[in-house]
């Protein structure tokens, strides 16, 4: 329980009852993740990584192990950890200024609408505060989620797969956005994506997961340079590591169905 | 430019009813069709004249439209209320849904008898009538909005810890807006129709009564102004509903455009 | 593939809802019945009309009289008609002129059959006075052919415990009055006869749930047909506190009725009918035992109608003749009518009243 962790994970354990049956997601997960580090998660959809951010955030609970967050272990959601969905998941009913600033402490009302403004400029939508999010495309709905996960000034955020639902094109925008704010506000950011050239330009350390039942690989630590070009060799390199994970994967699964056929 | 659209709107609604005014003109003109059961249009606009000038018109009608606001209201409010529990509880659900689908399907007239016996035949026995006929398309379109809530709201509902009345007044109510509308609209029209009924019960005045009554002595003027009363207010009532939730629901002209 | 499938599911269902919408045509009419039942009966008449029955077997050339009455399903108010109609006189009399006839039964009463008769579906129809009269005054052109019951009876139903001694005493008390109804007349009756002060009657307007509305003490007294009152007292729902049996000029009159029109071009339609009536009425006095079998139902049985129609073993008030005590009945309803502004003015009874067809079957 070090100051310097945001995040410990100490052999997670996760199991879900299907049909009856125990099946077990997650695997003996260790982890620890420091304070304003950029970390991704990558790997097969299934694999648990999803549930594992659920845990984290203290939506889901776990079976065995420790999950301490911030210094306390992540029994429920509060302040100290923010998130951000694959969709956006905003309130239609809300404008975007109730929307970002949905969990935010409204008893001052002055200054709830000030914290507001700062982080809806912060994510470049200045101006849309009276906006509804029907009027927004795929890209401004993530970022003022984005903008809703950090409002309450949290010490983590965590982001399941925030741009999958968008184009190619506005997802690395979003990226670069993200780095962006990422490198302003300096939190912890834990991401879960299954696009491998997202994880290798965003992540500092790299968690690979495989699945049935999910546990981690590898933990790859890549360099700045390598991550911020997309077209330098190291940036490949890492890629094909994290391939031949996926096809080491695939190749297991099938070896598993046709054992089962 | 909203102006054009909106008066282009009134325009094309009236078409049907001029074609209705045009076949019964046609029909009692130039065909044999009884007076006694359609009579022509200046007959009735005469007794139309005549109901107002003596003011019964007005005294039936203010009666009825109490009672059709007194058990509206109270529909609607156990309405929404079951509507919302059953929503959000599937327990609940399965233990209600099954018995008040029977009971919906049951005619109002059928249970008259019933409502005499435990109401009496004063007032109470009249909007207990209204109640179970729009009780029930409030109810399920109340709970058809509610548990269409997307689970991913009500995880961020959970994210920020809201407890229960919280979530149900930011996140289920406001979703299911919309659906009630539809409901509180449609329970609306089947309480005019409901109050006809309820005014066979033991009835001096409305204009419920005052159709039925006419009915028998072969009054079809009467009938037919007291018909075509309820159909305009019926619709005022319902543009009233209308305009009163696009106040409630601000963001549905944005999801328009 | 998709398509054709859409469009044979849509054919499908739009023909169901044909099927369904097109099946039942008047939603107050409860059965038609045709003359199955009186042929099947007609076997246990001996005399010679009947052979008159087998030379007009061939059914194809009958033309059918449509006949309207009030009444629940097994339980048409034909009155002396229930008796004719159960020893086959509808059928041989009818037949005989060339006619076969079919009976409906309205569940809404006057009303109803008024509305089937504005818009031609009956030709003949056996009811009240009261909705007659209405009829006639608003434009349908209707006679009054014959009486089916010159004595309606009407009666005044109170609680088993109540304290109502004389009519006067329902002063302060719920009365069930059928507005729009021959009952209204009876009180009309009841009010001048027995000197009440109607402003301190409490009048409860029910007419289908009447029974309903009494039997949960809702109400103090009730005002119904005095068959009806027989029974609820045999059923022990109240006790009988006054009929018009005691009061026969405060009884209506239940009517044999025909749209003009028809009757003028098939007068022997309209002597059969009256025939057939006449016949019942006269083989009710030697046969009374058979008119109360033939009048009952499941759920009214043969010892209601013992007391009800057998205060009178001449059944006189069952035959057909208009006489001039009936006219002055016809008139008190006219003139209560009008004064209650239930007609717009008094009808002409000498176009309403139509003594041809008696005469032309009876020769008087």
């Amino acid at each position: 329980m070090s100051e310097e962790y945001s995040l410990e994970i100490k052999h997670l354990n996760k199991y879900f009852n299907v049909d009856g049956k125990s099946v077990e997601i997650l695997k003996d997960i260790n982890l620890q993740i420091k304070k304003g580090e950029f970390i991704t998660i990558v790997g097969h959809s299934g694999c648990g990584k999803s549930t594992l951010l659920k845990i984290v955030a203290g939506l889901v609970d776990y079976s065995d192990g420790e999950v301490i967050r911030n210094g306390k272990p992540a029994k429920e959601p509060d302040v100290d950890c923010g998130m951000v969905f694959q969709e956006h998941r905003l309130l239609p009913w809300l404008k975007i200024k109730d929307n970002v600033g949905f969990g935010l402490d409204k008893s001052d009302k002055e200054k709830w609408y000030k914290t507001v403004l700062q982080y809806i400029e912060l994510v470049n939508l200045k101006g849309f505060e009276n906006a509804y999010p029907s009027q927004f495309s795929g890209g401004m709905s993530q970022r003022a989620a984005i903008a809703r996960g950090l409002v309450a000034n949290p010490e983590i955020l965590l982001l399941d797969e925030p741009f999958g639902a968008l184009d190619a094109m506005t997802r690395v925008q979003m990226q670069k956005e993200l780095l962006r704010i990422w490198k302003e506000e300096q939190r912890t950011m834990i991401m879960v994506t299954h696009d491998i050239d997202e994880a290798v330009f965003l992540g500092e350390r790299i968690i690979v997961m495989s699945a049935r039942p999910g546990e981690i690989k590898e933990i790859i630590t890549t360099d700045k340079y390598s991550r911020r070009n997309r077209g330098s060799s190291g940036f490949a390199a890492y890629k094909k590591k994290i391939y031949d994970y996926f096809f080491q994967d695939s190749a297991e699964l099938l070896e598993e169905a046709e054992f089962m056929i | 430019m909203k102006k054009k659209e909106t008066v282009k709107q009134i325009l094309l609604g009236i078409i049907p009813a001029i074609v209705i005014l045009l076949f019964w003109f046609l029909t009692t003109h130039f065909t044999d069709v009884p007076s006694s059961i359609l009579p022509r249009i200046s007959q009735v606009g005469n007794k139309f004249v005549e109901m107002l000038q003596n003011g019964q018109l007005q005294e039936d009608l203010i009666i009825s439209l109490s009672r059709v606001i007194k058990g509206y209201l109270i529909a609607a409010v156990f309405g929404i209320l079951l509507g919302s529990i059953m929503g959000m509880s599937k327990t609940i659900t399965y233990i209600l849904h099954p018995t008040l689908t029977v009971i919906r399907q049951i005619p109002i007239i059928a249970w008259i008898p019933l409502i005499i016996l435990w109401c009496g035949i004063g007032e109470a026995s009249k909007i207990v009538v209204i109640v179970m006929a729009a009780f029930f398309p409030i109810l399920v379109n109340t709970m058809s909005g509610i548990s269409s809530t997307p689970s991913g709201f009500i995880e961020v509902a959970k994210l920020y810890r809201l407890n229960y009345w919280k979530t149900f007044t930011k996140v289920y109510l406001p979703h299911a807006l919309p659906n009630m509308l539809v409901g509180l609209k449609l329970g609306l029209g089947v309480s005019w129709m409901a109050v006809v009924a309820a005014e066979l019960i033991a009835s001096l005045s409305g204009i419920g009564y005052r159709m039925s009554n006419a009915r028998s002595l072969m009054n079809s003027d009467v009938v037919i102004v007291c018909m075509i009363v309820i159909g305009l207010v019926g619709i005022i009532m319902d543009k009233l509903l209308t305009l009163l939730f696009s106040v409630l629901t601000p963001w549905e002209k944005a999801n328009k455009k | 593939m998709k398509r054709t499938t859409r469009i044979l599911a849509f054919i499908l269902s739009a023909f169901m809802v044909l099927a369904f919408t097109g099946c039942d045509s008047a939603s107050n009419t409860s059965e038609s019945k045709g003359t199955e039942s009186a042929a099947s009966t007609a076997s246990a008449n001996n005399d010679n009309s009947e052979s008159k029955a087998d030379d007009n077997a061939d059914t194809t050339e009958l033309k059918t009289v449509k006949v309207g009455v009030p009444g629940y399903d097994s339980n048409p108010l034909l009155d002396g008609g229930r008796l004719a109609d159960k020893l086959g006189y509808f059928d041989e009399e009818l037949s005989a002129a060339g006619y076969k006839y079919e009976l409906t039964t309205f569940q809404e009463a006057g009303p109803a059959i008024n509305e089937a008769y504005a818009s031609g579906q009956l030709d003949l129809a056996v009811y009240g006075d009261f909705p007659a009269t209405v009829a006639r005054s608003n434009g349908n052109d209707i006679k009054v052919i014959g009486l089916a019951n010159s004595q309606m009876n009407i009666g005044v139903l109170v609680q088993n415990d109540s304290d109502i001694k004389t009519p006067k005493d329902l002063e302060g008390k719920k009365v069930i009055v059928g507005i729009g109804t021959n009952f209204q007349e009876y009180w009309s009756h009841l009010v001048d006869e027995f000197d009440i002060d109607e402003s301190k009657v409490d009048i409860v307007n029910v007419v289908s749930d009447a029974v309903t509305v009494f039997s949960t003490g809702e109400a103090d007294a009730l005002l119904t047909l005095y068959y009806n009152a027989v029974k609820l007292e045999n059923d022990g729902t109240g006790k009988i506190l006054i009929d018009t049996t005691q009061y026969p000029e405060h009884a209506s009159q239940w009517l044999i009725t025909g749209r003009t029109a028809f009757l003028e071009e098939n007068p022997d339609a309209a002597v059969a009918f009256l025939k057939a009536y006449e016949r019942a009425q006269q083989y009710a006095v030697e046969h009374p035992d058979e008119l109360y079998e033939a009048l009952s139902s499941e759920s009214v049985g043969v010892e209601v109608y013992k007391k009800a129609y057998g205060y009178d073993p001449t059944f006189e008030y069952l035959k057909t003749k208009i006489t001039d005590e009936n006219i002055e009945k016809f008139n008190y309803l006219n003139n209560f009518l009008t004064s209650n502004q239930l007609i717009k003015e008094e009808i002409n009874l000498d176009d309403f009243i139509d003594y041809s067809y008696y005469k032309l079957a009876f020769g008087e």
